[in-house]
């Protein structure tokens, strides 16, 4: 039953991640996909982690498993976020040189 | 599991192809992280944790990080000394010959060397006893071979040394500009991350007495978190060295070195250990170098004599 969960989960994140990817892909600017990546991986990587979790066997794993899926979404939107700023601040400072 | 180690070995060869054929230098320097990152997997595929943390620390994390600010000031100088013009085809063949003959070489001869059990691998596996900590990799680093890390470190000094002297034009300045300072989430990722790091960091060298870890991967988190700390503005660099900045770089090699020698009469040899305190010696030895390596990998990427806290 768990491994069923499990697999369900982590399939689910899966598909996420594909979707964050082909979004990477084929989006026209930066900032899009940003969207996409930072958007769809965090879900996936949750959905991810949870798969993971429901297979612990100790609660101890679980609060590991939490963790590092809270620092790794705060770590990319943080850097998602660092990267829009330098990208929209790069773009006007070029609008206003020309 | 072939499947995945097969497509794994696959994009590795594809991405150092691609590393070394792109023609921009930032997506060259992009790919040698990514690189990096897929090589700590395979690591850790061939049941090697210590060498996967090792290289996603230091190979990935630091060597990018410093691959990078260097890009940036290759890119800042200009495109007159940026690149030069490109090397003729003869040179590129010899080195493209060159490489792959030694290339040949390593694989025939690594080929026909014997796995022989009894050998240094075996022998540091039944020893273990002696060494005082439980885990392999460290009681080989710090016991079983102590001279070449005691000699690795002193290599490593000498770089920051040779790094300093040839610093002058190279040096990164993180403006503000540059790092985001004025963003209101950077603060909160360095106030919130930067203890989570360094706590990881010690936990790093703590652990490699009893499990993967050790100086060298706690010393790159201790670096990385050093970086943040620059990158958000928090610590900058200075071009006067303090006396407390001095010791901690020698440290460890200082603290090895002494503890080797001040036994000697007790042993009977250099960097013998007596064996009830062997455990505490090396935990000892291990944080002095784990924070030496750290100061030693953040002053490499500010590319100044020393640091201070940036003004409030």
């Amino acid at each position: 039953m768990t491994h069923w969960m499990a697999a369900l989960l982590i399939t689910a994140g899966l598909v996420f991640f594909l979707a964050g990817t082909v979004g990477l892909l084929r989006f026209p600017d930066a900032f899009t996909r940003l969207h996409a990546l930072t958007k769809a991986d965090n879900t996936g990587l949750g959905l991810l982690a949870a798969g993971v979790a429901v297979l612990a066997l100790t609660w101890q794993l679980v609060l590991l498993i939490a963790l590092t899926w809270l620092l790794a979404a705060m770590a990319s939107s943080i850097a998602c976020h660092l990267v829009a700023r330098h990208g929209l601040h790069h773009d006007n400072h070029e609008e206003t040189r020309e | 599991m072939m499947v995945f180690d097969s497509l794994l070995a696959l994009i590795i060869a594809a991405l150092a192809w691609r590393c070394v054929t792109v023609r921009d230098l930032f997506q060259a320097i992009v790919t040698f992280i990514v690189l990096g990152l897929m090589l700590a997997l395979s690591w850790t595929r061939l049941d090697a944790p210590d060498l996967a943390l090792a290289e996603a620390g230091i190979g990935a994390g630091l060597l990018g990080v410093l691959l990078l600010s260097t890009w940036r000031v290759v890119r800042d100088a200009g495109p007159d000394q940026g690149e030069g013009p490109p090397p003729s085809p003869w040179v590129r063949t010899a080195a493209a010959v060159g490489s792959i003959a030694l290339g040949t070489a390593f694989a025939v001869v690594l080929h026909t060397v014997e796995v022989d059990s009894d050998r240094a691998g075996g022998l540091a596996l039944e020893s273990l006893g002696e060494a005082g900590v439980e885990q392999p990799v460290t009681a080989v680093l710090l016991n079983f071979r102590s001279y070449d890390t005691l000699l690795e470190l002193g290599v490593l000094l000498m770089a920051l040394i040779g790094a300093v002297l040839l610093r002058s034009p190279l040096i990164h300045r993180p403006a503000a500009e540059d790092t985001g300072t004025e963003s209101p989430l950077l603060p909160v990722l360095v106030t919130v991350f930067t203890p989570l790091v360094l706590l990881m960091g010690t936990f790093l060298v703590w652990a490699g007495a009893h499990s993967p870890g050790g100086a060298f991967q706690g010393g790159a988190v201790l670096a990385g978190a050093g970086v943040m700390l620059v990158l958000g503005g928090r610590l900058g660099g200075d071009a006067q060295v303090s006396l407390l900045l001095r010791a901690l770089l020698i440290l460890g090699v200082s603290v090895f070195t002494v503890i080797g020698l001040l036994l000697m009469p007790l042993e009977g040899a250099f960097m013998a250990y007596p064996e009830g305190l062997v455990y505490p010696l090396m935990v000892t030895i291990e944080f002095s170098l784990a924070l030496s390596i750290g100061l030693t990998l953040l002053l490499l990427f500010t590319g100044t004599n020393g640091l201070r806290g940036a003004p409030a």
